[in-house]
């Protein structure tokens, strides 16, 4: 009878082997230098992840809110919720509405596991809280997104929470949602959903630029703030951080398009109140990091003219 | 009252300096490169909230990394179906840059049936010998990453072996073909 201790058997048959299989190695040779590339994306994600809570986000009540700089608001009974919509004394008038759904500690649990970087979902997971997000966003009356015509332009997970956001470019709307879905698990739960967009067609980035779209901040019951923010990117722009106070956030980008959600604040100060006074201050600077390597530092965004 | 934060950071920075190349690793072998250190992230950012469970010492570190990592790895199983275990990659094993030497095919062929007989192995088999070959762990840090006891990883680790070698002995007769040309 073989016991474990035949483990420590040294038969030449597997150390051959092991050498062998060692030679296959798909990490490379053993090595504990990383190129200046890797050291320097580790740096990054340190910081990244320094700057982030060490422990979970502090539980708050609240109600929902959904913010725009220099919008005001006005309620819409749904759901017996707080959804707002918010208009931008803007030619194009930009429109966001969104509800906070969910309540109770799981809010807290999901959004404690909050990664700045995202990972795309697959096709699976996507078959799962698509159809959940649709569900959400076509129940919107006060602004619409034509869910026929709407693409799924980005798809991602941080975490145990998973952001979906259907796009049409003519008119400029989008429908984002935020899941509750643990991986590998066939539960989803939406904690905030919005809708934003323009009447008119999507405005163009410049090649090494970006536009600021909609913002939405969101009181979850039981887990603070979250917030959501998408927009354009031009050709040539590789990557955006986003920079939130304490959370910096790697955004999606995908098809000239990016998204990025954080659980903690978009605004400052005192929020928007339902006369339109706006006391609240901006709390976000962007970061671009182009094809060709150039990192672009609080770059300037593209605004509507 | 000492703050407690700092010496948190002290304690993350000093684990990411020693421990990153060797996690970036354990997640190569694991997950297309292009994602490898996005789930390193992860992990990291797992251990930041976890600093307090860190072992002492270097290795033993190293392995509560790996379990992590793995944890990571798991969750973000792409399947409707939560695995239980992790595929091991191997490199491609007749790389096409390399020039052909005398032995060169003996070798290669070598390498053919030790990475046909490796595909072979279940996801737990390739798990518990790539934590002894390729992350060098011993068998109670190995343990602590598969979340097993150690005389239960020995065991699978010897079970391992056997069907490496079964795999191999029922493999493409392609090294024995080379071994008998004149």
């Amino acid at each position: 009878m073989t016991t474990p201790r035949d483990l420590q058997s040294d038969l030449p048959r597997d150390s051959d082997l092991d050498a062998v299989l060692r030679s296959l190695d798909a990490a490379g040779p053993t090595s504990d230098t990383l190129s200046a590339a890797e050291q320097q994306r580790a740096d990054s994600t340190l910081e990244t992840i320094l700057a982030s809570p060490s422990t979970a986000p502090s539980a708050a009540a609240g109600s929902s809110r959904t913010l725009k700089p220099g919008a005001f608001s006005f309620p819409s009974p749904r759901r017996g919720l707080r959804p707002r919509l918010l208009l931008l004394a803007a030619a194009a008038a930009v429109a966001t509405v969104g509800v906070s759904v969910l309540g109770g500690g799981g809010n807290e649990m999901a959004l404690a596991s909050w990664t700045p970087t995202p990972t795309p979902l697959s096709e699976q997971e996507i078959d799962l809280a698509g159809p959940a997000c649709r569900d959400e966003l076509g129940e919107y009356d006060k602004v619409t997104l034509d869910l026929n015509r709407a693409q799924l332009q980005l798809a991602e997970r941080r975490g145990d929470v998973v952001a979906l956001l259907y796009w049409t470019q003519d008119p400029d709307m989008a429908g984002d949602c935020l899941i509750r879905n643990i991986p590998g698990s066939d539960d989803v739960e939406v904690i905030t959903s919005g809708i934003a967009g323009s009447s008119g067609p999507a405005l163009q980035a410049p090649a090494r630029g970006y536009t600021q779209g909609a913002i939405s901040q969101t009181k979850v019951s039981g887990a603070g703030f979250v917030s959501i923010t998408s927009g354009a990117v031009g050709a040539e722009v590789a990557g955006v951080t986003i920079r939130a106070g304490a959370y910096t956030v790697q955004a999606t980008v995908h098809e000239g398009r990016y998204v990025a959600w954080w659980p903690g604040p978009a605004l400052g100060g005192e929020p928007p109140a339902s006369s339109g006074r706006d006391d609240s201050t901006l709390l976000l600077t962007y970061d671009l990091t182009l094809t060709d390597g150039t990192v672009v530092r609080d770059a300037i965004a593209t605004l509507p003219t | 009252m000492r703050p407690l934060h700092p010496d948190r950071e002290t304690r993350f920075r000093a684990l990411h300096a020693e421990a990153y190349p060797a996690v970036l690793r354990f997640a190569t072998r694991r997950v297309d490169p292009s994602h490898a250190e996005d789930v390193v992230a992860d992990a990291f950012l797992v251990a930041w909230r976890r600093i307090e469970d860190l072992p002492p010492h270097p290795e033993d570190a190293r392995a509560w990394l790996f379990g992590i990592t793995r944890h990571c790895l798991l969750n973000t199983n792409r399947g409707t179906q939560r695995r239980q275990a992790l595929t091991v990659r191997l490199a491609t094993a007749a790389p096409a840059d390399e020039p052909a030497h005398d032995g060169d095919a003996d070798l290669i062929a070598q390498r053919l049936d030790v990475a046909a007989a490796w595909r072979q192995l279940s996801a737990t088999e390739q798990e518990v010998l790539s934590l002894h070959l390729f992350e060098d762990l011993t068998s109670p840090q190995a343990a602590r990453v598969l979340g097993i006891s150690a005389a239960s990883y020995r065991v699978r680790l010897l079970r391992a072996r056997r069907a490496l070698h079964r795999h191999l002995e029922h493999s493409t007769p392609t090294r024995e073909q080379l071994e008998n040309q004149p």
